[in-house]
């Protein structure tokens, strides 16, 4: 018989013969088509006589019919390999409980618990892996969470649906490098073990990129194979990246550039230099003391090591302005060179230097950049710190997205408590509470106790009347509050807002900050 | 997803059996959401003479000035029973999950003190569930008036099937190839005359005909359905000839029903220790969800389906608890499956239930059809299950590697409890959808419902 579950009645199949009676299913069907007032149906033995054809053809097809549902024949079927390694201890009840309030109502809380239960080096009931995958697969930002937080049984379990399969890209705890994966894995069981190898014996996995780069056809395949240097990026790896530049394809060129600044003591680093100092003009009397020539559009050299492509094979110059294409390569020039190459040739400290470069926005602004690209404390805090240029000024206007950007880059070097010491310092000097808001999530960190204090003092603050931007402005605040205030904080917060028409958002925000409370109590 | 730990010798239910009640996933959001204390300024757990729960109450800050009661019985007769002053229809509504949920997490405190509105609906239950005992055995049917009833009923019904089956030999005589071509009221105007002859089963056997041709092998399933149709119609006309149970199934079939309160006064009772194998909704020809719960005797091996229904938007009720076993009688329909519960019967935690292989399900299923080839599901218990896959989809095979087709809605959460290790599974059966899982038992012993 031929049994499909793809096809549900599976014994209705009218191509195979039915049993061992004789009776062939597939004429009693054509005979029922044609309709047995035309067409004799014969009676098998130990079945009724039956005067009527129409009741002896029915008699046929439900001994058929019952027939093949009481003779259903098991398949064979070779068993799943199964999940081969034991489980991490799950969680209880009431964590689990916590879980699906979060999933049900309080999505926005679901990083932060499954980031307290990866840490708890425990995962969730083995019943909520699929729901947890599902989500991931939805959204980018949680799957290096959700990837811990299934486990390996998580992982096993992805391998046998396709939407799932991301997972088996995330790195896990304890990864060895498995050279069956290697050689016959998805691109998403090659890289995870790649990376493996390249936490363990970084100089191993340089050379496996290497054997396996001219393969790749694809250029996204290349950049892949280049993302796997950055966690243990070190000298070695400069000849393999410096090859990158000349790729042919745009994204394998720029992931190299942006890995190499990672290298500051390089060839490449020392070129870059060279480049900036032989075009930096320094005219110590000047307004603008400090002036940059313009880079030689046709320096082929110079281009290739800015992964920028010449002119005049650009294709028919989408930016026919020359002005413009000047500008860019200024700045990413600026941008990737450095930044000690400018106290060398000025002479000064940063601070001093962000002077010296004065009204020149262009130079600035590319240093500045530099500054957050590289992520370097010492010249974060020349830049925050700058007169005319730091925190205070930027958070004294309206802040938007590139400036929210900078200040997040600039800050991120620096220690948490340094951090929430800057954001305190110029609370009073935000242009509005709007403000004040987009720099409390360019901080992204949790807050120290001083500054939940100030925050909560901020919202406690009693107002006769507020506009509606005012009204909008507090609810965001309060959103914020919940999300970066430290649950432990709670005890800032009044039972009651002073202000009733806010006494809503209030409660919302202290209901959120107990429920994360709990949230860290069970996880802890 | 439901997890009875047995290891826990409290009657407290898991978290996950109460959201096991939501009617659907709006509820349970809604619920989650005024499940916490807070919401909760008074509530208590009343507990039953051995010290197991008998009720929780609580009361709940709403919007409006006065708080909603809610209140659920969970030692009742006819299992838990629920109310709320809310206005919502969905039963349980929001307010009784939450509130069973706090109690399920230990955040409900007994209480000496009850509010009146709790004593006053559980003396209420109690006195109705007295009233029914006391009733059914004070004044039991009369034998010759029910006999007489039922043979009114079934005569009406014969009229009925005796057109049904001109009906089928004149489409056999007249051809299925024209099929495509006819119309809905082809099949309706035969339905609703059965329906008329108080004939409903028969009649949902009729609606279910494959319409205008769809799908493939149409003419295949369609000349299936018209055997089984005619199988019935000659069965019951033969009645007075067949044995008193296969009567009672054709009875059933054709859509003479009894009432539970019969079956609980007059129906078969078998006292055992009923293994809870677990249960599968459906929906039923006109819309309504049921509950398929089976049962299995541990002393008998007998089967025995309870079968619950509620409207859309509602849970219909579960009056077993999956992988529990509840000692004390069952009352049985005539057709000696269908069962009722009985006032007496005690639930608790047990082991995995004994079950074996493929060969053994489908010579299960085999015997079963012998007795009503109509049926559709029937419950098997594989003691070695364990998720395989061919070309053609997911299976399930036993140690041997005979395997069945796995209907796949509960697949991923199988695999995740499991693992891809054997276990024991109970499943609903049927060649048509495949296997269906209902509970599987972990390393652990734990049952899961799935």
């Amino acid at each position: 018989m031929n049994q499909e579950p793809s096809t549900p009645e599976h014994e209705a199949d009218a191509s195979e013969p039915r049993g061992n009676t004789g009776t062939d299913w597939g004429r009693l069907v054509s005979t029922a088509l044609v309709g047995t007032a035309r067409r004799t149906v014969p009676t098998p033995p130990g079945l009724p006589e039956r005067s009527e054809n129409a009741a002896a053809l029915l008699d046929l097809a439900v001994v058929e019919t019952v027939r093949a549902k009481a003779g259903y024949v098991a398949h064979t079927a070779t068993p799943i390999d199964p999940d081969p390694s034991d489980p991490l201890p799950e969680i209880g009840e009431a964590q689990a409980h916590r879980l699906d309030v979060i999933l049900a109502g309080r999505p926005e809380l679901l990083a932060e618990w499954l980031d307290l239960l990866v840490r708890s080096g425990r995962c969730v009931p083995r019943t909520r892996i699929p729901d947890l995958l599902d989500r991931a697969a939805r959204d980018r930002g949680l799957r290096p969470a959700v990837a811990a937080a299934v486990g390996t049984r998580g992982v096993w379990l992805a391998g046998f649906n396709k939407p799932w399969s991301f997972i088996t890209a995330e790195p896990m705890p304890g990864d060895a490098f498995d050279r069956e994966a290697w050689e016959q894995g998805t691109p998403e069981r090659r890289r995870r073990a790649l990376r493996a190898l390249r936490a363990q014996d970084p100089a191993a996995g340089r050379d496996l990129i290497r054997k396996a780069w001219p393969n790749e056809s694809r250029g996204e395949a290349r950049r892949d194979l280049l993302e796997t240097l950055e966690p243990t990026l070190g000298p070695e790896d400069e000849p393999l990246l410096d090859q990158a530049l000349d790729d042919g394809n745009a994204s394998v060129r720029g992931r190299a550039l942006s890995l190499l600044v990672g290298l500051p003591e390089g060839a490449h680093a020392h070129r870059l230099r060279g480049y900036l100092r032989r075009r930096l003009r320094v005219v110590p009397d000047a307004p603008n003391p400090v002036h940059l020539e313009n880079v030689d559009p046709d320096d082929p050299e110079l281009l290739r090591d800015l992964a920028l492509v010449a002119a005049k094979t650009r294709a028919r110059a989408k930016d026919p302005r020359p002005q413009d294409e000047h500008r860019e390569r200024h700045q990413v020039l600026i941008t990737h060179t450095p930044l000690d190459v400018w106290t060398e040739l000025l002479d000064t400290t940063p601070g001093g230097v962000l002077t010296r470069v004065g009204e020149d926005d262009l130079l600035r602004e590319a240093i500045i950049d530099a500054v957050g690209l590289r992520g370097d404390a010492t010249w974060a805090r020349a830049v925050l710190d700058h007169p005319t240029i730091g925190l205070p000024r930027m958070v004294g206007g309206s802040v938007h997205d590139l400036q929210r950007q900078r200040i997040r880059q600039l800050l991120a070097p620096l220690p948490v408590d340094e951090r929430c010491e800057r954001i305190r310092a110029v609370i009073g000097r935000t242009k509005g509470k709007i403000t004040l808001c987009q720099v409390l999530t360019a901080l992204a960190t949790p807050w120290t106790r001083e500054l939940s204090a100030d925050v909560v003092e901020v919202l406690s603050r009693s107002t006769d009347r507020r506009s509606p931007t005012d009204t909008h402005a507090h609810q965001r605040l309060c959103v914020i509050a919940a999300e970066y205030m430290p649950p432990e904080h709670l005890d800032l917060l009044p039972e009651n807002s002073p202000n009733e028409e806010e006494a809503h958002e209030h409660l919302r925000l202290r209901d959120t900050l107990r429920f994360r409370l709990d949230m860290h109590k069970e996880l802890s | 997803m439901v997890i009875t730990n047995v290891s826990c010798v409290s009657d407290r239910w898991s978290t996950d059996e109460v959201w096991a009640l939501a009617p659907d996933a709006s509820s349970h959001k809604a619920a989650l959401k005024v499940a916490k204390p807070g919401s909760w300024p008074a509530s208590g757990v009343i507990a039953a003479d051995g010290g197991a729960t008998s009720a929780v109450w609580g009361e709940c800050k709403g919007s409006g000035s006065k708080p909603y009661l809610a209140a659920a019985h969970l030692d009742g007769d006819k299992g838990p029973a629920y109310k709320c002053s809310c206005p919502s229809r969905k039963i349980p509504c929001k307010h009784v999950l939450a509130l069973l949920a706090l109690w399920s997490q230990g955040s409900v405190e007994p209480a000496e003190e009850r509010p009146e509105w709790v004593a006053k609906w559980l003396s209420g239950r109690q006195s109705r569930a007295e009233r029914a005992a006391g009733g059914a055995a004070v004044a039991p049917v009369d034998p010759k008036k029910a006999a007489a009833t039922l043979k009114a009923r079934e005569d009406t019904v014969a009229v009925g099937l005796e057109e049904l089956r001109v009906w089928l030999h004149d489409q056999v005589d007249a051809g299925l190839a024209e099929v495509p071509r006819l119309g809905y009221e082809h099949w309706d105007r035969m339905a609703k005359r059965l329906v008329d002859a108080k004939a409903s089963g028969a009649a949902s056997l009729v609606t279910q005909l494959p319409q205008r041709g769809g799908g493939d092998h149409w003419p295949d399933r369609l000349l299936e359905r018209l055997g089984m149709l005619h199988l019935l119609v000659d069965g019951y006309l033969a009645r007075e000839e067949v044995d008193e149970r296969t009567r009672a199934v054709l009875r059933a079939r054709v859509g003479i029903s009894t009432r539970s309160e019969d079956v609980l006064g007059s129906g078969e009772r078998v006292h055992d220790t009923w293994r809870v194998l677990g249960h599968n909704d459906g929906l039923t020809p006109d819309g309504m969800r049921s509950r398929r719960t089976w049962l299995r005797g541990a002393d008998t091996g007998r089967v025995a389906l309870v079968l619950s229904y509620a409207r859309t938007g509602q849970t219909p009720e579960s009056p077993f608890r999956s992988g529990t076993e509840a000692e004390g009688e069952l009352a049985f329909h005539p057709d000696g499956r269908r069962a009722v519960r009985t006032d007496r019967m005690t639930e608790r935690a047990c082991t995995p239930p004994g079950g074996g292989g493929i060969d053994q399900a489908l010579d299960s299923y085999a015997g079963a059809l012998a007795d009503d080839p109509w049926l559709e599901e029937w419950p098997v218990v594989l003691d070695h299950a364990v998720a395989a896959r061919t070309g053609n989809g997911w299976y399930v095979a036993d140690r041997n590697g005979a395997a069945l087709p796995l209907e796949t809605g509960t697949l991923w959460a199988v695999l995740a409890a499991t693992g891809g290790r054997p276990t024991t599974l109970a499943a609903e059966w049927s060649p048509k959808a495949g296997l269906a899982p209902m509970t599987l038992w972990d390393d652990e012993g734990r049952a899961l419902a799935l």
